[in-house]
């Protein structure tokens, strides 16, 4: 084939430049390289125009990315709630509470029973390849939307020791346990998530986490979880085990 | 991903202008969110609105960037890198208001650049590199994927071949095939920046 041949003729050269522009020549080959380009005026002018490719190619996908950028920084910035909702909400749960404080019930296999009532993965995140660098998580991202979650928790551990900060690998790591039946490590990541306040899955995390209490029976911690919460899935919960004990 | 996230504020000015070159995407990130801020009130505070200062600050960063890339960002000479960012972009919004028709400019295609005024050399190489990314965005999606894994993001052909599911010579001779198909593709851009 026609492509094949030319490829195999161009292609080492062009791997050596490609290597020298993105910085990855050293000792000999580097400085043979740039002998020959210091002698050859059309190796030279080859380089040049390699570099202008690759500019080319880096400066639109900055460009691009720049976008993400800006919508990613106005996000942030619209997470922040106002403080007086927190303070209502509140006060409305502690009513609740002294309510629930009287309600007696068959607590071991209710709370479970709201669990199992109550319980759906989160849907996950997009997967469009392109428009995000962290490829690593995406394809684990591929695994957790076929219920893979054995595999996606493979992808997301190592990111997450790189990255113990990243409050969307924490959530997700917490919901994937909590699928795979695992709530001693389901507990463990989302009690972190629900730390990261500013993260859009705060909410969410507070949610789950007192989802997996209701596994464990743990009713009482369940409640404290969920006090504060404004998000409307956790008053619902709150509302189905506010009689339990 | 086995580069670890980099703080700004670690970082040694050296430091940062190498991951600059290598697009570090935490980097650049942390970059353009911590300095908004400060362009966007000048812009504000200068006849300008929300969308124009958007825009401004885009094209300084780009520029800012390419400086960096070209070596011309000097620190002894330029103080921090923010504060660099925040000159250009000033530069840019005054020359900006300076222009006569400014009220019917878009910011989109205009190319501004910050100081010293171009070398014909310097300005056929922007012609250039303006006609490349016009012809990258008429690549295919895969194309314009493996590119931009490979001369963007800096991965090696063993995390590309992960990452797009081929072979490493299957992903290697598709990036040469790519490679091949923008160079055709530059050279047949009807050429709007000629003048």
């Amino acid at each position: 084939m026609n492509t094949k041949n030319e490829y195999a003729d161009n292609s080492g050269m062009l791997h050596q430049i490609d290597q020298y522009l993105l910085g990855h020549l050293e000792g000999e080959e580097l400085r043979s390289f740039e002998e020959r380009l210091e002698h050859d005026t059309d190796f030279r002018k080859m380089v040049a125009e390699q570099r202008l490719l690759i500019g080319g190619i880096e400066e639109f996908h900055l460009k691009k990315q720049l976008g993400h950028y800006h919508s990613q920084m106005e996000l942030e910035n619209v997470n922040k709630k106002p403080l007086t909702i927190w303070l209502a909400i509140a006060a409305s749960i502690v009513i609740l509470i002294g309510v629930s404080f009287w309600a007696v019930s068959d607590t071991e296999s209710a709370a479970q029973k709201v669990f199992a009532k109550n319980f759906q993965p989160d849907p996950g995140l997009p997967t469009t390849m392109g428009t995000t660098s962290e490829y690593e998580f995406y394809s684990g991202m591929v695994s957790y939307k076929r219920k893979e979650y054995s595999d996606a928790i493979a992808h997301w551990e190592p990111l997450y020791s790189a990255n113990p900060k990243n409050d969307t690998l924490i959530y997700f790591l917490g919901v994937a346990y909590l699928a795979k039946g695992d709530h001693e490590q389901a507990e463990r990541y989302l009690k972190v998530a629900k730390t990261h306040e500013e993260s859009m899955f705060a909410e969410e995390a507070i949610y789950y986490l007192a989802l997996t209490q209701l596994k464990e029976n743990k009713v009482q911690e369940a409640k404290n979880t969920l006090e504060n919460s404004s998000f409307p899935s956790s008053i619902g919960l709150l509302d189905q085990i506010k009689s339990l004990r | 991903m086995q580069n670890k996230k980099h703080k700004l504020n670690d970082l040694s000015s050296e430091n940062l202008v190498v991951l600059i070159k290598n697009n570090d995407s935490a980097v650049l990130k942390q970059l353009y969110g911590s300095n908004y801020i400060k362009v966007r009130r000048y812009v504000l505070r200068n006849n300008g609105d929300e969308q124009q200062a958007k825009d401004v600050y885009q094209e300084a960063f780009l520029a800012m960037w390419r400086n960096v890339k070209d070596d011309k960002f000097t620190e002894d000479s330029k103080g921090n890198i923010g504060g660099y960012l925040f000159q250009i972009a000033k530069y840019k919004w005054l020359d900006h208001l300076r222009s006569k028709e400014y009220k019917n400019t878009t910011f989109i295609n205009r190319d501004i650049e910050f100081e010293e005024s171009q070398s014909d050399e310097e300005e056929s190489k922007r012609i250039k590199i303006k006609m490349i990314m016009t012809a990258v965005g008429q690549l295919g999606e895969k194309c314009q994927t493996l590119l931009k894994l490979f001369y963007f993001e800096r991965k090696s052909y063993k995390e590309i071949s992960k990452i797009v599911g081929m072979d490493e010579a299957s992903a290697r001779n598709a990036k040469y095939r790519c490679q091949e198909e923008l160079k055709k593709l530059t050279q047949i851009i009807p050429n709007e920046y000629k003048e």
